[in-house]
Formats: C-alpha cells, sequence, structure tokens
C-alpha cells in the first residue's frame, strides 16, 4: 500500500500532541499537530463539529504543514462517547494540482499557484470520505488514480492506529490509557534531556547556511524576476540543565517563490535531525519535541505568517538551513570525546526532475523523480560519509531502481547513473559522495522539465574543522542533438558529464547545449533525442584535506571520487596512474604537501588585514545586490543581528545597505 | 559500558575496523570516555598545560596558569576561550574565480560575488583548523563557545580547576 | 532397538551445528547434532548422522542403503556471503553508464537488517564491500525500453573489447544484466554469443550467465545481485552438495539429495539456479509447522523460532503461506521468492546493557550467537546475554546443557548480571535479570503481535507453534496475555527446521515479470491471457527439463501456475493461484475475484481500489513431483501422571518476583497423554521447556506439548 514510501501515521491526543508515531517520514510528525490545534482554536467543536466517524483533512501550509503535496488525513477517535485524541496519516503526492506539473514546483509565485488547497476540512462523516469532496480532489489534480490510492491508503491506516487505540483499551483500560498518553509524552522528554547531558557540552553553538534562488531572467512573474539569496544563521544554547534551543533569528524574508517554509515545516525539519542523532533509540513522541525549544522568527522566510505566499517547495531554504545542526551537536560530540557520533553535515537533497509528458500513445505520464533521495552525508568523525544514500527528511533513504523509475516515467531512459568525481566534500575524512545520471528523453509526443538545486553558493556553510563543503551543482542539458545519428553509426554517445573540463557531452552529441551555475531552471519543452542531466550532491569534509592519507586519496582516485588533479591541487597527491591501477607517489606527494604549506603560509594574512578588507566591502555597500537584499531583510527582522552586524564591522548602529 | 585505550586510540585516529566502530556507535555510551579521551589527547600533545576540552583536531582548550586558553597541537596560543581563536588565525579568503577555481571546477564552485570561501590557518602549523562559505561581508562566526565551568561543576562534578 | 528402519536424513547445517533428523518407516525419529565443518561439509553431516543413529544403536554402513530421501538445508552459502569467502573474480557486463551498481548500491541496502534504532541513526549506516570490484564490471552501450523497444542497439564492439579485456583479467564467470532485458533477452543473447566467440578465440573456458535467464523480473539491482550471488556464493556450494551426494551414495544411498530452496520447495544439486536454496534453514520451521498445521487441520498458525540471535515469525493464515519476492539477505537485494519471516534481532545470545544516561535496559542489537554468554568461560563474552539470565534465574540446567556437552558456569552469569545490569538499576540480580528476559519476552511479543493484527486478525484466530534451541523456555513469556487458541511445542523442537526440510515437495519454481494492466477492454484482456499462457508455459516446459535432468519423468509432475498482482498504481503486489490455461473472460474475471477477497484479507479491505484497473506484475509456474516425506507417528495415550522415572528432581526459578520450587522431568520419559504442572522444567539434550506456575503442559499422541492454563 505505499506509495514511495512517503507515508507517514500518528496518534495524538485530544490537544494534539503526539504520542506515538509510526516509521516513514517523521518530519509529520507535527505537522498534523498543527492542524489539529488550529482547528480546536477555531472552535471546530460547534462549527463545523468534530463526532464520531468525522473526517478532515488538510495540507495548508500555513497550518502546520510542509507543502501543499502532503496530505493529512485525521480522525477524531471517541470511547463511549469519550473523545480520546486523533489519528492522523500523511502521504506525499506526486502531483497536487499546482500551476506546473511535480511535486516540487519553482514557478510559483502565490498561494493560488500551489494547487489544490484543503484548509482544515470536515471531508467526510460516518466513517466515509464526502462523494463531493472526492470529485473536487480528483479533478483538481493530473494524477486522480494516486489521490484516490494515496486517501484510500491514509484512511485505512488511520483506522489500524484507531483500532489499536480500542485494542489497548479494551485489554489494559481507559484509565491506563490515558496515564500511558501523558506519561509517554513525559517520558519522551526526560531521554531528551538525559541524552543531551550525556552526549554534549553546555554552550553556544553557532553556525549559518546560505541559498541562492536567482530568479532573474527566469522568472513568469514580474515579481519574482530577482536574484534571491536565503540566510539562516542557527545558534544552539544548551543550558546547564540539559535544555535545548535553537534560534534562526536574524533569517531573512520571505519572497514571492515556492521556497517559504512554514513554521511547520522547521519544526518537522528539527524533529527528523533530532530522531537520526540524539534520539534515534529513544521514544519519538513530542517529549522531545517539547524538550527542544525553538524560534524561528515570525515574518522571516522559516515562519512567515502568510497564507497568500507560495510554500510549494519549502525544501529548497529548510534543507540547507539545517545542515548546520549536525555540525553544531558534532561540536558538543567531539569534546566530550564521542567521535563516532560526528557528521560534518549533509548533502542537498536537490535537484528532483519533475514535469510531464505525453507518450506517443497518448498517455500522460508524471515526472517526479525521487532518486535524489540518495546524496553524500558528510564526513564522519571516525570516517568517511556515505556515498550516494542519505536523505535528511528520511533516515530510510533509497534511490530506487532505474527499472522501476522508468516504468512511470517511461518517455525518460537512463543513458547512466554513476559517481560524480569531486562532488564529495575535501578532508581528512571525505564527505560522501555525490553523483548524476543522465537521461535520454525517448517516444514522447511532448514534455516538459524542470527541477532546482544551489549553483552559485554552497549550501551548508562549511566542513567541519578545515573540511571543505560538497561542489554546488549546476544546469546542463543538451537539444536538438544527434544522438540517433550517434546510435545509428555505433558511435560512443555521452554517458554524464564526469570532468567538465573535458565534456563528453561535447564530443559529437552537437545541438544546443545549456550550461547555467544556476541549478534553478523554470519548466522547459523537451523533445526525442534530448539529453538531461541530473547532479546529486556530495557532503561536507571534515578536517585539513592535506592530513588525509595518500592511500585514501589514491583510492578516491581510482574509485573515480575525484579526479587525479583534484588529488593534487586539493590533497596534494601526486598519483601516477599505471596500468595495473592508480598509485600515489609518497616523496613527491611529501614535497607537494610541504610547498602547499608554504603557500598558505605566503598567501594568508593576519585577520585584522582580512576583517579591515571585508569591513570595507559592507561599509560601501560593495555586494552584490542579492547579497545586500539578504542583508537588508535580515537586519529589517532582527533589531538584534542588526545590531551584532554593526557591532562586528564596527559600523554606525544604524547603519543600512542600500537597495 | 568501557571501551579500553587501546580500542578509544584507533577510534580517534580513525582506524578502528568498521565492526567495531559500528558496535561502539550501536551500543550505549561509557561514562567515562570525557576523562580517557582526555588522557588519551594529552599524552598526544607535546605540550604539558591540562587540557580542558578538546576543541577540534587541532585545538585545545587548555589550563595555562590561571588563563584558560585555546592552544593549537604544534603549541601555538591562540589566547583565551571566550574570545574567538579565529581572531588570531592567519586567514586566506577565496573571494575570485581564479582561488576556487584551485579546488573546484567553476561549474561545480561558487559565484564569487555571492559566496566567498574562508580557510583559518594556525599560525603556527598552517593546518586548516575551519573553512566558512559566507556572502561577502558576513561577519565571522564564533563555532562553539563552551560554558566550562557548568560543564565540569554540574555535569561532569569534578573541580576545573 | 533394531526394529527402526530410517527412511529420510534430513540435514539442517547452521553455522556452529549441523543437526540431523532420521525418520524411519513408522515416523519416529531421532536427533543427531555434530560441529559443523564449513570446509568439508560431507564431514560433520556424516558425525551428526552417527550421533542420530547412535540413539538407535544403530551404524551408518547398515542403514545408509535403506534412505529413500535425503533433505538438505543449510547456511554455509548464505555464511560464504556474509563472510565474503566466495568465487571470484567475476566478470560484469551492465548497461552503459551503469557501472557504479555495486558502490552506489540502493541506499535500502546501507541499513538493511538494521534494528529501528540504527535505521534512524544515520552515522551507522554504510555500503557493503562490493561483491565485483569496479575494474570487472564493464559498460555496454545498449538500450531496451520498458516496452521492449530497442533504443540503442548493442554495440557489439564494445562487448568483444569488454570480454575480451575481462578474460585477460583473469575472470572466472561472466555475468551479464542489461536495463529491461526480462522484457526483452535479445541484447543478452546478442551479448552471449559474442562473449563465447571471443573466449573460444582467446582460449578461456569459463562460463557466462545471464540475468534474463536466471530471473527474469524487474529490478535492475537485485536482478544483478541475485546473478552474482549466484556465482560468488552458490557455485562452491554446489561442490559440497555433490560432495555429499558422492559420500552417501558410496555409503550404499540410491535416494536422491535434495536441498531446500526458499520458496519452500526441494530442488536438486544441479538445479540450474542453485542460488534459491540460500536462505532454507528458517523456512523449514515453516514448512514443519505447516505439516503438523495439516495433520492438526489447522487454518491459522503462527510459527516462531527463537534462535541465539534472532526471533523469526511466520505466518500460515487460511492454510496460505504469503511469498515475497525481493526479499533482503545479507544487506543484498535479491530477486529470490521467499517465504514470509519477519525477524528481529532477539535470541538467547542477545546481549543486556544498561543505557547510562536514562538507565534503560537496551537488549542487543549484537549477540554472543553460538558463545552463549558470559557462563561460557572460554568464550570471551564480558557482557551478560540472555542465556546468562536464564540460567541465573533457574531455568536453565548448568550441568545438562546441550545434554551435558557445554559447561556453563552459573556464577560467572550471576555475577556479571550483578555488576553491569542489577548494581545500576540498584536492583538484585534476580528481579534485574527476570526484568530482563521480560522485556525480551516483550519485545518477541509485540513483534508477533503486531504481525498478527497486521494481517487484520487477532491472536484468538490463531494457533502458535514455539519451536528452535529458544522457543520452548520462552514461549510462555511471549504468549503471556495473549489469547491464542492453542500453544504447541514439539518434543522435537531442536530439530523441528530440519524436519521441516524433510516435509518439503520436489518442487521447482520461475517467476517472470509480465507487466500488464488487466482493464474492462476485450483487447486488453485478451493479450494478458495470451500472455499468461505463454508465460506459464515457457516456465512449466523450462521445469520439465530441469526433473528429466533429475531423471524423473515430468508427465507425473502437477503444475501450480500463479501470478502477482496488485491494484494499479499501488506498490506492492501479493500471490493470486491461477488455473492454465485461463481464458480472456470468465477465467480473468475469477482470478480478478481472488486478488480482491486476497487483498482484503492481508491489507484493509477499505484500501481496495478496483477503479483503475489490475496490474499483473509477474507469471509463477511451480512444478511438484511427489516425494517420501515423514509420517507422523501416533501413540497410544496413557495416564495423565508422568511416569516416576521420568522424575529427575527438583529446582529453584525465579518467576514474577518469587522463588519456586521447579518439578524437573527427562522430554524423554514422558508419554503420551501426561500432563506437566507448573512450575517445572522439561529437559531434554537439544531443548529446554519452560512450564511455568499456573499452567500445564499436556503431551499429545503425537508428542507434542500444549501449553494451557493449569
Amino acid at each position: 500500500m505505499r506509495n514511495i514510501g512517503e507515508l507517514c501515521f500518528a496518534f495524538y491526543t485530544p490537544e494534539g500532541d503526539s504520542v506515538a508515531v509510526s516509521t516513514g517520514i517523521i518530519t509529520h510528525v507535527h505537522t498534523m499537530s498543527e492542524a489539529i490545534k488550529f482547528m480546536i482554536r477555531q472552535g471546530y467543536e460547534d462549527d463545523p463539529g468534530i463526532s464520531e466517524g468525522d473526517i478532515f483533512c488538510n495540507n495548508d501550509p500555513d497550518l502546520g504543514n510542509v507543502h501543499t503535496t502532503d496530505v493529512h488525513t485525521m480522525i477524531p477517535i471517541f470511547w463511549e462517547g469519550q473523545m480520546l485524541g486523533w489519528a492522523g496519516g500523511v502521504a506525499h503526492q506526486v502531483d497536487i494540482g499546482a500551476s506546473t506539473p511535480g511535486h516540487d514546483p519553482v514557478a510559483t509565485a502565490n498561494r493560488f499557484e500551489d494547487g489544490f488547497y484543503v484548509t482544515a476540512e470536515k471531508i467526510g462523516e460516518h466513517h466515509e470520505v464526502r462523494k463531493d469532496f472526492k470529485i473536487r480532489a480528483q479533478r483538481s489534480v493530473r494524477t486522480p488514480l494516486y489521490w484516490d490510492l494515496d486517501e484510500k491508503c491514509r484512511i485505512a491506516g488511520i483506522y489500524m492506529v484507531r483500532d489499536a487505540v480500542y485494542r489497548i483499551i479494551r485489554e489494559e483500560g481507559l484509565e491506563y490509557f490515558q496515564t500511558f498518553m501523558r506519561e509517554a509524552v513525559e517520558e519522551g522528554r526526560q531521554i531528551f534531556m538525559a541524552r543531551i547531558r550525556e552526549r554534549l557540552v553546555p554552550g553556544i553553538y553557532r553556525t549559518a547556511s546560505f541559498m541562492d534562488a536567482p530568479y532573474k531572467g527566469k522568472a513568469w512573474h514580474p515579481e519574482q524576476n530577482h536574484d534571491f539569496m536565503m540566510h539562516a544563521p542557527m545558534t544552539i544554547t544548551i543550558g546547564p540543565d540539559g535544555s535545548f534551543a535553537l534560534d534562526m533569528d536574524g533569517a531573512s524574508g520571505p519572497g514571492p517563490f515556492p521556497f517559504n517554509a512554514s513554521e511547520g515545516s522547521m519544526q518537522g525539519a528539527l524533529w527528523v535531525q533530532i530522531t537520526q542523532t540524539l534520539i534515534y533509540d529513544g521514544k519519538v513522541n513530542d517529549g522531545s519535541y517539547l524538550a527542544a525549544q525553538h524560534h524561528f522568527p515570525q515574518g522571516s522566510w522559516c515562519n512567515p505568517g502568510n497564507s497568500l505566499l507560495a510554500y510549494g517547495t519549502p525544501w529548497a531554504y529548510l534543507i540547507p538551513a539545517f545542515t548546520g545542526m549536525f555540525r553544531l551537536l558534532s561540536r558538543g560530540y567531539f569534546s566530550r570525546g564521542y567521535r563516532e557520533e560526528i557528521v560534518s553535515g549533509y548533502g542537498f537533497t536537490g535537484d528532483p526532475t519533475q514535469g510531464g509528458g505525453v507518450l506517443a500513445n497518448g498517455t500522460y505520464f508524471p515526472v517526479s523523480n525521487f532518486e535524489l533521495c540518495a546524496v553524500g552525508l558528510g564526513a564522519r568523525g571516525t570516517m568517511d560519509g556515505l556515498d550516494a544514500a542519505y536523505a535528511m527528511w528520511n533516515p530510510e533513504a533509497d534511490m530506487g531502481d532505474a527499472e522501476v523509475w522508468e516504468t512511470i516515467e517511461s518517455g525518460l531512459l537512463y543513458l547512466s547513473r554513476r559517481f560524480k568525481p569531486d562532488t564529495a566534500g575535501y578532508g581528512r575524512f571525505r564527505g560522501g559522495s555525490g553523483w548524476e545520471s543522465l537521461r535520454l528523453v525517448h517516444g514522447v509526443q511532448e514534455l516538459q522539465l524542470y527541477s532546482w538545486r544551489e549553483g552559485r553558493v554552497f549550501h551548508g556553510g562549511a566542513g567541519l574543522f578545515g573540511g571543505y563543503p560538497g561542489a554546488t551543482g549546476y544546469r546542463l542539458f543538451v537539444k536538438d542533438t544527434k544522438f540517433y545519428d550517434m546510435v545509428a553509426d555505433r558511435l560512443p554517445y555521452p554517458l554524464g558529464d564526469r570532468n567538465p573540463a573535458q565534456r563528453e557531452l561535447d564530443n559529437g552529441l552537437g545541438g544546443t547545449m545549456h550550461l547555467s551555475r544556476d541549478g534553478l531552471i523554470l519548466p522547459q519543452p523537451f523533445q526525442n533525442g534530448d539529453v538531461w542531466l541530473s547532479l546529486f550532491s556530495g557532503g561536507p569534509g571534515y578536517g585539513d584535506p592535506l592530513e588525509r592519507p595518500i592511500d585514501e586519496v589514491a583510492r578516491d582516485v581510482e574509485g573515480d571520487i575525484y579526479l587525479p588533479e583534484t588529488a593534487k591541487s586539493v590533497f596534494g597527491v601526486i598519483i601516477d596512474e599505471e596500468p595495473d591501477g592508480v598509485k600515489a607517489d609518497p616523496v613527491r606527494t611529501e614535497q607537494y604537501r610541504a610547498a602547499l604549506i608554504a603557500d598558505r603560509r605566503a598567501r594568508s594574512v593576519s585577520y585584522q588585514e582580512f576583517w579591515q578588507e571585508e569591513r570595507t566591502k559592507v561599509s560601501q555597500g560593495n555586494l552584490a545586490e542579492p547579497v545586500r537584499r539578504m542583508y537588508r531583510e535580515s537586519m529589517q527582522l532582527s533589531p538584534a543581528w542588526s545590531a551584532e552586524f554593526c557591532r562586528f564591522w564596527n559600523l554606525p548602529v544604524d547603519f543600512q545597505f542600500q537597495p | 559500558m568501557k571501551y579500553d585505550e587501546k580500542t578509544l586510540s584507533a577510534l580517534i585516529s580513525g582506524q578502528l575496523p568498521w565492526a567495531e566502530t559500528k558496535e561502539i556507535m550501536s551500543g550505549g555510551k561509557d561514562p567515562d570516555r570525557f576523562r580517557m579521551v582526555l588522557e588519551i589527547v594529552q599524552s598526544m600533545v607535546s605540550f604539558t598545560e591540562r587540557i580542558l576540552l578538546p576543541l577540534g583536531p587541532h585545538l585545545y582548550i587548555v589550563q595555562k596558569g590561571t588563563d584558560r586558553i585555546v592552544k593549537c597541537d604544534c603549541g601555538y596560543e591562540f589566547g583565551d576561550y571566550r574570545t574567538n581563536w579565529k581572531f588570531m588565525s592567519r586567514v586566506f579568503v577565496r573571494n575570485s574565480q581564479e582561488s576556487l577555481q584551485e579546488l573546484y571546477h567553476p561549474d561545480q564552485g561558487v559565484d564569487p560575488d555571492w559566496m566567498e570561501l574562508r580557510e583559518f590557518y594556525c599560525p603556527g602549523c598552517f593546518h586548516l583548523l575551519e573553512t566558512e562559505a559566507v556572502p561577502p561581508g558576513y561577519p565571522v562566526m564564533f563555532d562553539f563557545q563552551p560554558d566550562l565551568e557548568t560543564f565540569y561543576r554540574d555535569w561532569l562534578q569534578q573541580p576545573l580547576e | 532397538m533394531a526394529e527402526h528402519m530410517p527412511r529420510i536424513l534430513a540435514i539442517d547445517a547452521g553455522g556452529t551445528m549441523t543437526d540431523t533428523f532420521v525418520v524411519d518407516e513408522a515416523g519416529m525419529f531421532t536427533i543427531g547434532k555434530a560441529q559443523t565443518t564449513p570446509n568439508r561439509e560431507s564431514d560433520g553431516l556424516l558425525r551428526s548422522f552417527d550421533d542420530a543413529l547412535h540413539y538407535w544403536d544403530m551404524e551408518r554402513g547398515t542403514v545408509t542403503q535403506h534412505l529413500m530421501a535425503t533433505v538438505y538445508s543449510g547456511t554455509s552459502m548464505l555464511n560464504r556471503l556474509l563472510e565474503r569467502r566466495g568465487d571470484g573474480p567475476i566478470g560484469v557486463l551492465v548497461t552503459a553508464g551503469m557501472e557504479d551498481y555495486f558502490r552506489m548500491e540502493r541506499a535500502a541496502q546501507t541499513y538493511a537488517g538494521y534494528p529501528f534504532s540504527d535505521r534512524l541513526h544515520v552515522v551507522t549506516h554504510v555500503h557493503n564491500e562490493p561483491l565485483v570490484p569496479r575494474k570487472y564490471i564493464k559498460g555496454i552501450r545498449e538500450r531496451i525500453s520498458f516496452f521492449g523497444e530497442e533504443v540503442v542497439p548493442l554495440y557489439q564492439e564494445e562487448v568483444r573489447d569488454a570480454v575480451k579485456a575481462l578474460g585477460r583479467q583473469g575472470v572466472k564467470a561472466l555475468c551479464v544484466s542489461f536495463l529491461y532485458s526480462y522484457r526483452d533477452p535479445r541484447h543478452e543473447l546478442a551479448a552471449l554469443e559474442i562473449a563465447q566467440q571471443v573466449l573460444a578465440e582467446e582460449g578461456i573456458d569459463i562460463p557466462v550467465y545471464l540475468s534474463s535467464r536466471s530471473n527474469p523480473v524487474r529490478g535492475d539491482l537485485a536482478r544483478l545481485n541475485t546473478l552474482v550471488v549466484e556465482v560468488y556464493a552458490a557455485r562452491p556450494s554446489r561442490l559440497q552438495l555433490f560432495d555429499i551426494r558422492d559420500r552417501l551414495r558410496a555409503e550404499g544411498s540410491s535416494a536422491p539429495v535434495r536441498v531446500l530452496a526458499s520458496y519452500g520447495g526441494t530442488v536438486s544439486p544441479d538445479v540450474e539456479w542453485l542460488v534459491t536454496t540460500l536462505i532454507s534453514g528458517p523456512i523449514g520451521g515453516i514448512l514443519g509447522a505447516r505439516r503438523l498445521s495439516e495433520v492438526y487441520h489447522f487454518e491459522n498458525v503462527v510459527c516462531t523460532d527463537v534462535g541465539g540471535t534472532s526471533f523469526d515469525v511466520g505466518l500460515i493464515t487460511e492454510r496460505e503461506l504469503l511469498t515475497r519476492t525481493e526479499p533482503t539477505v545479507a544487506r543484498f537485494l535479491l530477486t529470490l521468492p521467499t517465504l514470509a519471516m519477519d525477524s528481529i534481532g532477539a535470541g538467547t545470545g542477545t546481549l543486556v546493557r544498561i543505557d547510562p544516561a536514562v538507565r534503560r535496559v537496551t537488549l542487543g542489537p549484537d549477540s554472543a550467537g553460538y558463545r552463549l554468554g558470559v557462563c561460557n568461560a572460554d568464550s570471551g563474552i564480558t557482557v551478560p546475554s540472555i542465556t546468562d539470565c536464564d540460567l541465573a534465574l533457574g531455568y536453565i540446567n548448568p550441568e545438562y546443557f546441550l545434554g551435558g556437552e557445554v559447561k556453563v558456569d552459573r556464577e560467572r552469569a550471576l555475577a556479571a548480571i550483578e555488576e553491569q545490569i542489577a548494581q545500576p538499576l540498584s536492583s538484585d540480580p534476580f528481579s534485574a535479570a527476570e526484568g530482563v528476559v521480560r522485556l525480551l519476552e516483550t519485545q518477541m511479543r509485540d513483534h508477533l503481535y503486531g504481525m498478527v493484527l497486521g494481517l487484520g486478525y487477532a491472536p484468538e484466530n490463531y494457533r502458535l507453534f514455539g519451536y528452535g534451541g529458544g522457543g520452548p523456555l520462552h514461549v510462555a513469556g511471549y504468549t503471556e496475555g495473549l489469547a491464542f487458541q492453542d500453544i504447541l511445542v514439539p518434543t522435537w523442537a531442536a530439530a523441528f527446521s530440519a524436519f521441516g526440510g524433510a516435509c518439503a515437495d520436489y518442487a521447482y519454481r520461475y517467476d517472470r515479470s509480465i507487466d500488464l494492466l488487466i482493464t474492462p477492454e476485450t483487447s486488453a484482456r485478451e493479450m494478458v491471457a495470451q500472455s499468461l499462457n505463454q508465460a506459464w508455459e515457457d516456465i512449466r516446459n523450462r521445469i520439465g527439463q530441469e526433473f528429466q535432468r533429475d531423471g524423473l519423468n515430468p508427465a507425473e509432475m502437477s503444475f501450480v501456475p500463479s501470478v502477482r498482482m496488485q491494484y494499479l498504481g499501488m506498490l506492492d503486489d501479493i500471490e493470486v493461484r491461477a488455473k492454465w490455461p485461463i481464458d480472456a473472460k470468465d477465467g480473468l474475471t475469477s482470478l480478478i475475484d481472488r486478488f480482491d477477497e486476497l487483498f482484503a484479507k492481508i491489507f484493509a479491505r477499505s484500501a481496495r481500489s478496483p477503479e483503475a484497473g489490475y496490474f499483473v506484475t509477474k507469471a509463477i509456474g511451480v512444478g511438484i513431483l511427489p516425494t517420501e516425506k515423514p509420517v507422523l507417528p501416533k501413540f497410544p495415550l496413557q495416564g495423565a501422571t508422568p511416569s516416576i522415572n521420568a522424575h529427575k528432581g527438583t529446582r529453584k526459578l525465579f518467576w514474577r518476583g518469587e522463588w519456586h520450587t521447579a518439578q524437573l522431568w527427562e522430554m524423554d520419559r514422558l508419554h503420551s497423554g501426561n500432563e506437566i504442572l507448573g512450575p517445572s522444567v522439561i529437559e531434554a539434550p537439544a531443548t529446554t521447556f519452560l512450564v511455568p506456575p499456573g499452567r500445564k503442559a499436556v503431551l499429545d499422541a503425537y508428542r507434542v506439548f500444549h501449553l494451557n492454563n493449569g
């Protein structure tokens, strides 16, 4: 009954606090909680009423959801007339009827393009979904079949939750059950605080991350036609009692794009990260949520509080925003000696190839690829990061089989899926490697594709302890190619973009190449013979790359994780490619590494000199437009951040960037 | 739960075999770890000042007389731990196409108008201690300000002195 | 005791011990045990056989010639895979661009087999060491589409070059797996032809394997994995099986040696794809339970197997066993039809620790396995295990562990429990040990309860079998509070898997992906029916050839056709029996009806979704030939009171916070009809059955205990 594994079920108290959660996307543990609380605040008990057999639905990000493609179904559970709580289920749709096909739109600028909206709506009574709602829903999306299946699946699941609750009450009694509900949440809270005292060090941990939204020249809407930059500062304060407080004060503003993230989605992300590193073995419920205080500033991109904005793709901002969290906790693990828990961040689960097309036989097919959910994990504190197998929002990542994706996306054929050299963040321990896939458009009448990823910035802020961030993405596709001619002549057609300095795609394929450092691309038409490259991110590194053992660098080169020239320029390792394999030359490596250290000595400047130079850029406003805009937004939204900024650069307190 | 010094030394140096590393990851934590790792890293550095808290592969907060300072394993001293050690470091900023290109192909690196890559070196040994990938003009980050007193007094229940 | 005439020899060769289960004409059995000898498995097997026979005062030389059937199941192939001791190097040809299969895997393989906590705990995720290093994998330009269209023809020169290069690199076998070759094998067949030519030119004699031949099913990584495991792990096992067959033949046996396959049938060691026998041990238990269910006329049965490292549960519902087609084995996704079992890492060897942060008991995930625990002074284990707790609580007889062959030290176990568990919990060692055992049993209980509920049933609908080395000891605990209709413990619980293997049919099974949509449209229905009939005919012929090779008459086989299908758009297909040949009208309609009914049984009825149509994913055929199976002897019932010579004395045991004086009984000396009141411990050389206070065990005519409320 699964669909892409994007399913989660949970049980909530009558007030909407989660008590127990299934596996799946546990980002959603808290999202349904907000919708329940909204219904209570709005007086749903009187109008439209909350009775046994009622079915409610929500996908409004302004009420706690992540994006409209995550649809929640909730039922109140009653026992002998008394309301016990709520069961909720969430499933991710392949399409939600947004202005462009797909699940993570990029072209949208406001709510009215986000697709089908259901705002905490009663959609059924007497345990049946109303027919008029079914009709409306199925006519509001491009893939009515999947809507129907997913709705059935959510409902079947929540009734299983309800039956489980009934069983516990029958076996253990109502009183036991109600006590259990409270205690489960309290136990979750206790475990969380004990864990923090066990593994971290009290103090203040800080980082920041960024993301580009380069819409200028691409946008379909005039108000969107700018380059935007996201700022996500993150401070985690571990208090003397083991309390945990995460603060994003200073975050930049929302905008006319779908990357705005509701507070609920941020809470969900905090959640899913905590369960991957601190309380993976504890009880997963709102107890930990209660113990983890958080502040997502009102009016910023991460809590806009504005229902008119577009929220279709909050992941584009949210994923980079949380990369720092692993790194911050890792500093604590390091200080405590728990090196095995360290992770320096993660790769960007970006570049979701999306769109839709019509096959030669007239059948519509959605393109809603999820192979991106297998990117590189950051380097660990005792070993390299995990290659091509991590997704921050689902610890049970899986890229899926090519043959399974093509069953759905039958007009986009795989020409490759392979490691992409130089994507793994450099370091003593390297980040997990990224990879690429090249797709051939074939057998279609029409097709449109789009995607997004970071391109002008490193999304994660940095590596850890001198490790470097993984490579950025870029956009590459070729139209009007000579692919079929090459095949007819048995010429070696390209299989990807292994080394951008010597492009296979330049070699005989012809056609028109679209190449841009911007990962963002709005929907574009494609035709048979075109090729489309997807790039999946690597994770950041850990430690100084000049300290990486030379044999490991040689192995990286042999395995196409790094190009030989990168081994030299970054790791200082001189590689000889011999017929029986790749060898590192220890003597020349030692000399070269010494030369690189000498370079560092010669090229670096004192901190004061660096500070002066940066300050000049700031004080003169000599910064690119999107950067200025970002600073301006952050300073307007947070006087505290503004004051700290001015203090750091020794600027007047009323300093402002000009537009 | 307790691991011997040999195991922990291997863990720290990244040489512990996977099966054993996995066991440590999946098992409960050994409360004694902080003390044991402190002893191991103290034996690895050439200076004699007592290490109070490891901050990174090369950096430690140490007790020097009545001061608590950040010190590199090469011996370089960065000053009071409550001040960002980066203020005492040597800095190299990659904010041009040319310097970025030494590390990343232009397609796979950043746009220097949007972001620069800062490298903070130890002025003693020129090891790369931290990187920052931030837009130009971004304040230097103070990565971690530990609350040493609370940590020792309340969490470890040991004297800091 | 010369009245026994051994007819069936069933072998379960585990990683440490090889169990043999020997059955005579009347169904009487004897159990033997010996150390497994991985380098030459037949050595351990024959010793175990001798051990079994010595209980009957018989010699191998005089009985082997009377054997009618020999069934082997074992873990050696799996261990070879787990320990990376397989054959190689193997050369692999894949579709160009896909050469990183084994290094990128699918992320699902990086946490496969992990407990839930580690699946969340991402730092623990790692890739498998590739079975085939990258340098032995060559990409070939070609593409067949999902629809079977040739989009890119096979680049023949690339095949030539790749085969030549691999041959010179010294590969011992070649595997070919191209995208969508299950849909249209022409590129793989062409590659085979070229490869054979090139190898002949190069004077190299190595076999070439095709994924479209072994396993024409969808799922490129799993299909390739399965093909490579065949060469890597199964091929070496074949030689071991031949050796076993040869030695038994030399002893005078004319019985064919058959191997238990994961789908529940047995096959000849000559079978084309031996990888189907990769998972056999736990399968045997389910088959044994099915055999007993037939005898007792049970409809719904829960099969529970408590081993040293895992607790395996399988369900028989309305006499049906569920089959999965893409199991994860040894952290590899494989395309192997396998009887559905769900395991958790909780067994008698599970290690016990206290989480210092929250002062809670944590179980596992690691296990002492065959090393038992701290009680085994030679084991090197320092962390207490469940066995240590069982010993401390008086459940296990320290003098009679494995019939006294293994010395265990209760004092060592107690000391470790005291220091590592009781003190941190501020408890006494007995309460602490009991708390641990309760926690383990609760986890087991939740696991099997969840499985029953997951099918929309309740324990009241089922009977439960408890077996495996630790089953009889813990079954009372892990069923507590669950209202099963009956709880059954066979006296041969310790060799139940071997017994189950002996109950398996002689059967070959093949699956083929067909991916066809059944809509109301007549032409679509015609096409589905035609394709199914064609697929079944091909499969039937192929199975016929297998039997022919085994020297048997294919005309005598019964052929069971089935399909896997799902509602269009869903991802989980289920297996439905079919009739062959099928027609496009009533035939398909009744197939759909059976599917609807089965779906509602397995999943929630409300999730049924016939509107968009039915998707037939696979055609499946099983060919069965009758074979010798154990009969279950029926013994006359005697009185409820056991004979005095079965009584072995008393021992103190700790149960629910109190000390009790338990009566001790020798299992072999109990008779059908005897009733044993708890607190009692019934001991046999290979197993210990705990009857707690307030419970009663009744031995029935088939020498199976029924655990009731006293």
